[in-house]
């Protein structure tokens, strides 16, 4: 009798209508846990969702119209024209015009690295960039998030806050403790599949799978060295290739002035510990500016840990302590501290602190993160990012690796690892992608259940 | 004695033929390990070096040694003599790649010296599918573009592609598809974020009903004219799309196959909700019944008798509607959001060819039976290297058109691939 | 000091001496008592104490010991030796030391490294030697990031069921907390002292560390469970004494000046083990309740003391009261009787020796006042029988030649006129000059009965002394028949001498010492007039080069009527005597046969001056 009963339930289940997979449902609600700022700039998650550049990057990293629908390189790359889609409205149904564009694009200019061009103005229903450099990746470079487009001004001319956009939503504020957007009926890509994006900021990782494990959360982050725990607990994961670069940066102070000093730091760092163990093998140990997959010539810069060369670089040369600054979260002062351990080893004496409150920084542990696919162009933003202002021109193998030597040998930053970007995601999220640089592509992303 | 001979004087002259076939053959390897011992030698100049390969690639480990004699016989051309350990001087070569392309990287030490040279090489081919089942499904790339493909129709000579907002016009000669024409749609509505479209033959073979949200297009041709030709109407509307149409023939020859095949096939419309992208479940012909709201649907046609209408719901149910009942079909875990019909005339005659996860990577196609309310696979998955966008039945009937969004190398822009799926029975 | 100032000292000080004898044998005694109760406590808390440490040492291990026996550990640790990888568990100490509530606590692989570690995350990969030691419990100094170092008590434990074996190194930090957690009887301060310095290799004998190693003891680093202990540089000598030996050590520490502010410390090292000292536990108990025990009792002794000496003096002052009194009611009868009253009587009150003596004086003073009396009378009449005979002597003096001369009157009235007017002026001449010499005796001895009262004046001794020579240096050098004149030479100081007295008596004074001292040098010579003001005194001095006086002239120069001139009447130095002696001043005269002689007046200063 239970044998029998045992047999029907198994044939039960196994002719249980099972249900395909469908076409995006438009509708619902997507809710987004992150543990830092959705407006930190450059990279917050919250300004692709208002937002546009003039270019984008579609999922291999290649730069691709957006607001602008083509363009055209003259005079060897030193001068670029950008002509912008039509029919193109701000949320607050103001029209994109190229006086705006250029408005927008003036004021997004970092004090830091400056613009890659010299000059920007309109021309008819086009935009011209020029530059005394060429410029040889300024549609990749007009992807990123520091050069979206956005309405300065109202028709008035008075001034309004920086978060009107032409992209798929726009904000509509903080609402029950969740930064929301509603989705923008008339973006040029096409309305978006959902009709509110709530995201939740400043949610711990442990709370954030909390919300996922009881379905109060779509999407939520995942930390690299927690990839394998993630893996164990089955969440559904969507990770990227290594796309955020962990250095360390070197200051050129005058307490590091020395090459030789500088030098000393690269080869006492212990890449292969921080990989294994504190991002448990989940990073590629690097030397290089750019991964393996980009390039395929990272092989080329050392990862050897060596401590005697370290020792005979520093001589008997006396340094005074340096502050290495890392940012709060655990991980990244666990690596801060192995590094000052393994620092310790090569005779220096480093104290770690955090780097929002530390008033001075030798060293500091960074995250740089991949713009785009490409080496040339995403080489050349990340050496932007580090303050070096210079043009990538050379688009070869070879020419990259001898531009990527020729700034490594200075040791003002010192490469450590890749990480990928993950993320997990609840049952009803669907057709979410990652960009050439990690950040979940939200605008396409439609839910199961939504009706 | 005079037999072992012959059958030894075979092999050899078999051996030779190999050997002479695989010398003469181009390997290659000549070229890039030729520029590479070139640009090695002008930074070693003349003398003698070690030199060692490893693999950092997904290259076999069995052309290792073919590439390691090349380069030795490149470089030695070049004036730099390969030997053991004794010299000082190293040349460190390193087969590496990047997500586009093959490298081969030469590291040349002299001293405390090392500079570095590179080579590019081609990125290798995909493995083919094999195939498994009752019928095996081959997939055939007929035409790939950047832009947004929504639907295709092939006709003799020349093929019509449905994108977003206009409807181009392509000809086929002998070096491919040459585009001839694009007309606008007219899009008045706001496009959508997963634009579909369907587009179908006349029933005379000589023009073409379109469906886009908010607009119908009609176009018509002659199949001697060059589709620059063609002409084509739209207008705005909201009529229902027709979401079944009996195979047409596109040629005489075969138009009596394609009656039989007609008996019953009457063509269905179903209204299309443009907001959310799906048909509303009102559809003409089904005595009264209303269908769930669904995405596709097909007709199957397992006897005069017996057609009913297959309909993926937005629930992801797939339902037959069949003298006016609803049933569910079970064994569709791994069904994605497109279906259609193929008439190969294998084991039952037609099957049901379905796309599976919608992942980017790892979509397929695959062919099931549907014998009763169960969906049995009839073949092997037909990994079609994207996503499958659209699918739906050719007019004649035999093979399933597909649109998928190719996963493109990193540096490339998106691909959107037209392809045929055919069937040969195994 | 008076015998009653002297019976009372004695008695009191035999009393005091007594009390203080007794209450110094008490008072040690009990100060003896005292510290061996307090030093036996001490031992006992101090054992106590050490029994709970180590009560404490075995929670530690039996922390270890469960963290070790759970079934997670168990699996993890297996996982670890048969995936050979550790990653997944970096976080996993942090985990279980919180859980566990250890303060420390590392996970170390089979081969020794460390795989996880709570309290420095980043060290994994790292040798831990610790994980070796299979002693219970032991002490380490655990380094933590950024160069702290902490000290620790640890337990090394192997996790059960993995081959080779993972062990666990955990631990808690002796710290102000672990020594708040202790309990501490009342009056008790642990605290601890701990070194800076990092941990010895392992295996390092700790007696070839050089002592000039030793880190100098800083105060600051003496912790208690509320914060650094007060007058911790007290603690130095038994810290060092501690860290030096290794051994435990015990002394009385004063903390301030106060003595109810000591304390009994004992030192315990706390060692590795290496057996080096890592740190110096002090357990301190507090004598505050001894001392203050004690100082009651001294308290009470002294005021008991007191009272008692105070009784004593009280007693004494009566007793002596009682004993001298008769005494000194005889003394002052005696010195009455001394001063002239001779009928002083003194009570008697008792029959003892004082009573007797009492009667004897009373008997004594009565006789003495009736021999007195007698004597009196018999000097007065002898006075006036030695008057009366100088008196006669005399006036027999001139009266003889009296007789003479009215006898040659009588005979002379025989003879002519003429005759008889010779002889008549001539005994009338004499008559004359014998009644004047009798009218000079009588005058002089009426002066001497009759001295005038002096009339007091403040006048300068100079002064005197210049009157004196003025008046009689003209005379001397015109009158003298002798060929060689006197000489007047002065000798006076030239610094004021108030003198407070009868100027003309004065005068008188040293005019006769003058007019002798002229009588003295008959064939001339210097008379001397000097005079000094000596320190309450003024001192005149009447000096001549005359013949001088013998010892016996001197004896009885002032004696009335005795002279050592053939003319005089030996009145004049008694005089002077009479006029110094009026003045409360003294004469003495000092003199050598042919050497001259000295009068020298003593006459007290006047506080006024001229």
């Amino acid at each position: 009798m239970l044998r029998q009963v045992v047999i029907s339930c198994l044939i039960a289940l196994a002719v249980l209508p099972a249900a395909a997979r469908t076409r995006p449902h438009y509708g619902g609600t997507l809710r987004i846990e992150v543990e830092g700022d959705p407006w930190k700039v450059p990279d917050g998650i919250a300004w692709s969702l208002v937002h546009d550049g003039l270019t984008r990057m579609d999922s291999n990293g290649t730069a691709i119209p957006a607001l602008a629908v083509r363009w055209e390189t003259q005079n060897d790359n030193h001068r670029w024209q950008f002509w912008l889609r039509p029919n193109v409205q701000f949320h607050s149904g103001w029209p994109l015009k190229p006086s705006t564009v250029v408005l927008s694009l003036s004021g997004s200019c970092r004090a830091d690295a400056g613009c890659p061009w010299t000059t920007v103005h309109a021309v008819g229903t086009s935009i011209v960039f020029t530059s005394d450099s060429p410029m040889p990746n300024l549609p990749a470079l007009l992807s990123g998030n520091g050069y979206l487009i956005g309405q300065a001004e109202s028709e008035e001319g008075k001034a309004l806050p920086g978060s009107v956009g032409t992209g798929p939503f726009h904000f509509v504020g903080l609402q029950n403790g969740a930064e929301t957007f509603e989705a923008n009926e008339g973006s040029w890509q096409g309305r978006p599949f959902v009709d509110k994006i709530e995201i939740f900021s400043h949610k711990s990782i442990h709370d954030q799978w909390l919300d996922l494990s009881v379905g109060r959360a779509d999407i939520v982050e995942v930390p690299a060295e927690q990839l394998r725990v993630a893996q164990q607990q089955h969440l559904t994961l969507l990770t990227s290739p290594p796309v955020t670069l962990l250095a360390l940066a070197v200051a050129d102070s005058s307490l590091l002035s020395n090459p030789n000093i500088r030098g000393a730091i690269a080869l006492a760092v212990d890449r292969s510990a921080l990989s294994n163990v504190i991002f448990q093998k989940q990073g590629e140990v690097t030397a290089s500016l750019l991964p393996s997959a980009l390039t395929g010539y990272s092989f080329l810069f050392p990862i050897e840990r060596d401590l005697n060369k370290a020792h005979e670089m520093r001589g008997g040369l006396a340094t005074p302590a340096l502050t290495l600054a890392a940012d709060n979260s655990a991980t990244m002062q666990l690596a801060a501290q192995r590094l000052a351990l393994n620092l310790h080893e090569a005779g220096f004496n480093v104290q770690v602190a955090n780097a929002a409150t530390a008033q001075h920084k030798d060293l500091a542990l960074i995250q740089l993160t991949l713009a785009s696919g490409q080496p040339q162009s995403s080489l050349e933003s990340m050496l932007r990012s580090v303050g070096v202002s210079t043009p990538v021109i050379e688009n070869t193998p070879a020419g990259l690796y001898k531009t990527e030597h020729e700034f490594l040998e200075t040791h003002t930053l010192i490469p450590l690892l890749y990480l990928p970007r993950a993320y997990a995601v609840s049952g009803r999220v669907r057709d979410l992608r990652l960009s050439a640089s990690g950040s979940p592509l939200l605008a396409d992303v439609s839910l199961q259940d939504a009706q | 004695m005079k037999l072992a001979c012959i059958i030894a004087m075979v092999i050899g002259s078999l051996t030779g033929f190999a050997v002479q076939a695989q010398s003469t053959a181009p390997s290659p390897w000549q070229q890039p390990a030729a520029t590479l011992a070139e640009q090695v030698a002008a930074l070693l100049g003349p003398g003698q070096a070690q030199l060692t390969i490893r693999n950092l690639s997904t290259i076999p480990t069995e052309q290792i040694p073919a590439l390691r004699r090349l380069l030795s016989q490149e470089l030695k051309v070049h004036g730099v003599l390969t030997s053991g350990a004794e010299s000082a001087n190293i040349v460190r070569v390193t087969l590496s790649e990047n997500a586009r392309e093959r490298l081969l990287v030469a590291e040349v030490v002299e001293g405390d010296e090392s500079r570095v040279t590179m080579v590019r090489l081609d990125p290798g081919k995909a493995p083919q599918p094999q195939s498994a089942g009752g019928l095996t499904l081959r997939r055939q790339a007929i035409f790939t573009t950047s832009d947004q493909v929504l639907a295709a129709l092939e006709t003799p000579n020349g093929l019509v592609l449905i994108e977003p907002e206009e409807i181009v016009f392509l000809a086929r000669t002998p070096d491919g598809w040459h585009e001839q024409k694009r007309v606008g749609i007219g899009q008045t509505r706001p496009i959508t974020r997963d634009p579909r479209a369907m587009i179908y033959l006349s029933a005379d073979a000589g023009g073409f009903e379109a469906f886009t949200a908010g607009e119908v297009c009609t176009g018509s041709f002659q199949h001697a004219s060059p589709p620059a030709d063609w002409s084509v109407h739209c207008r705005e509307s909201d009529d229902p799309w027709t979401i079944v149409q009996p195979p047409v023939m596109q040629t005489g020859t075969e138009a009596q196959a394609a009656t039989q095949m007609n008996i019953g096939v009457t063509p269905i419309k179903a209204f299309y909700n443009a907001a959310r992208n799906y048909f509303t479940g009102v559809i003409n012909g089904s005595s009264g019944v209303d269908l769930p709201p669904f995405y596709v649907a097909t007709q199957l046609v397992r006897s005069a008798a017996t057609m009913p209408l297959l309909a993926g719901g937005i629930d992801g149910k797939i339902q037959t509607l069949e003298n006016g009942k609803l049933r569910t079909v079970t064994g569709t875990r791994d069904w994605g959001s497109d279906f259609a019909v193929l008439h190969s005339g294998c084991g039952t005659g037609m099957q049901v060819v379905a796309s599976g996860s919608g992942a980017a990577t790892s979509d397929s196609l695959r062919a099931y039976e549907l014998p009763a309310q169960e969906a049995i696979p009839a073949s092997a998955a037909l990994a079609m290297g994207g996503t499958v966008t659209a699918s739906w039945t050719e007019p004649e009937g035999k093979s399933v058109m597909a649109v998928v969004r190719m996963q493109a190398p990193v540096g490339q822009a998106e691909q959107y691939e037209v392809d045929r799926v055919t069937a040969s029975c195994n | 000091m008076n015998l009653r100032q002297k019976l009372l000292l004695l008695f009191s000080l035999t009393v005091a001496a007594a009390v203080a004898a007794v209450a110094w044998t008490v008072l040690v005694r009990i100060r003896l008592v005292f510290e061996q109760r307090d030093q036996q406590e001490t031992a006992l808390f101090v054992s106590q104490f050490q029994r709970e440490f180590q009560h404490r040492s075995a929670e530690v291990a039996a922390a270890v010991d469960h963290i070790a026996a759970s079934e997670h550990v168990r699996a993890m640790a297996f996982e670890i030796v048969q995936s050979g990888d550790a990653a997944p568990y970096l976080t996993e100490a942090q985990t279980l030391a919180q859980d566990a509530q250890l303060d420390f606590l590392e996970i170390v692989g089979a081969d020794g490294n460390v795989v996880s570690s709570a309290q420095w995350p980043a060290r994994f990969g790292y040798p831990e030697p610790a994980a070796e030691l299979t002693t219970t419990t032991f002490l380490k100094r655990e380094d933590l990031p950024n160069g702290a170092s902490a000290l620790g008590l640890f337990a090394a434990r192997p996790i059960r069921g993995a081959e080779p074996a993972v062990h666990l190194v955990g631990g808690k930090r002796l710290d102000q907390s672990f020594l708040a957690d202790l309990p501490a009887a009342p009056g008790m301060q642990i605290s601890l002292y701990s070194d800076a310095g990092a941990n010895p290799s392992p295996g390092t004998d700790p007696s070839t560390v050089p002592s000039a190693n030793f880190a100098a003891f800083d105060p600051a680093r003496l912790l208690s469970a509320t914060g650094p202990v007060t007058a911790a540089a007290r603690y130095q000598s038994l810290i060092d004494s501690a860290r030096k030996t290794g051994l435990p050590a015990s002394s009385i520490l004063y903390l301030t000046d106060h003595r109810e502010d000591s304390v009994n410390a004992t030192a315990i090292p706390l060692k590795s083990e290496s057996g080096t000292v890592l740190a110096v536990l002090t357990v301190s108990i507090s004598r505050g309740g001894m001392v203050e025990a004690q100082q009651h009792i001294r308290a009470i002794a002294y005021g008991v003391a007191a009272g008692g000496i105070l009784f004593a003096i009280i007693c004494s002052l009566w007793i002596a009261a009682r004993v001298s009194r008769p005494i000194e009611q005889l003394a002052r009868a005696a010195e009455q009787v001394a001063a002239g009253n001779w009928e002083t009587h003194v009570p008697e009150r008792s029959r003892d020796e004082v009573g007797q003596l009492a009667r004897s004086f009373n008997h004594m003073t009565a006789q003495l006042t009736s021999q007195r009396e007698q004597l009196i009378q018999t000097e007065r009449v002898a006075a006036w029988r030695e008057l009366a005979r100088r008196l006669a002597h005399e006036l027999k003096n001139p009266l003889f030649p009296l007789q003479l001369t009215v006898e040659n009157l009588v005979r002379a009235r025989a003879l002519p006129p003429n005759e008889f007017d010779e002889v008549f002026n001539e005994s009338t001449r004499t008559l004359g000059m014998e009644i004047a010499n009798l009218k000079t005796i009588i005058s002089r001895f009426s002066d001497f009965s009759k001295m005038p009262k002096p009339e007091l004046e403040h006048v300068d001794a100079k002064g005197v002394i210049e009157r004196v020579r003025s008046l009689y240096e003209t005379t001397a050098a015109t009158s003298n028949p002798v060929p060689q004149p006197i000489r007047f030479e002065l000798d006076v100081s030239p610094e004021p001498m108030p003198l407070h007295v009868d100027p003309e008596l004065l005068h008188r004074a040293l005019s006769n010492l003058v007019l002798n001292a002229m009588d003295a040098m008959p064939d001339g010579g210097t008379l001397t007039l000097s005079a000094n003001p000596l320190a309450n005194h003024i001192e005149i001095r009447v000096s001549d080069t005359g013949a001088g006086l013998t010892p016996e002239e001197c004896e009885r120069l002032f004696t009335p009527y005795y002279t050592t001139k053939q003319h005089g009447t030996g009145l004049g130095l008694a005089i002077v005597q009479s006029v110094i002696a009026d003045h409360s001043g003294t004469i003495a005269v000092e003199s050598r046969p042919a050497g001259g002689a000295t009068f020298v007046i003593t006459l007290p200063k006047s506080s006024l001056e001229v």
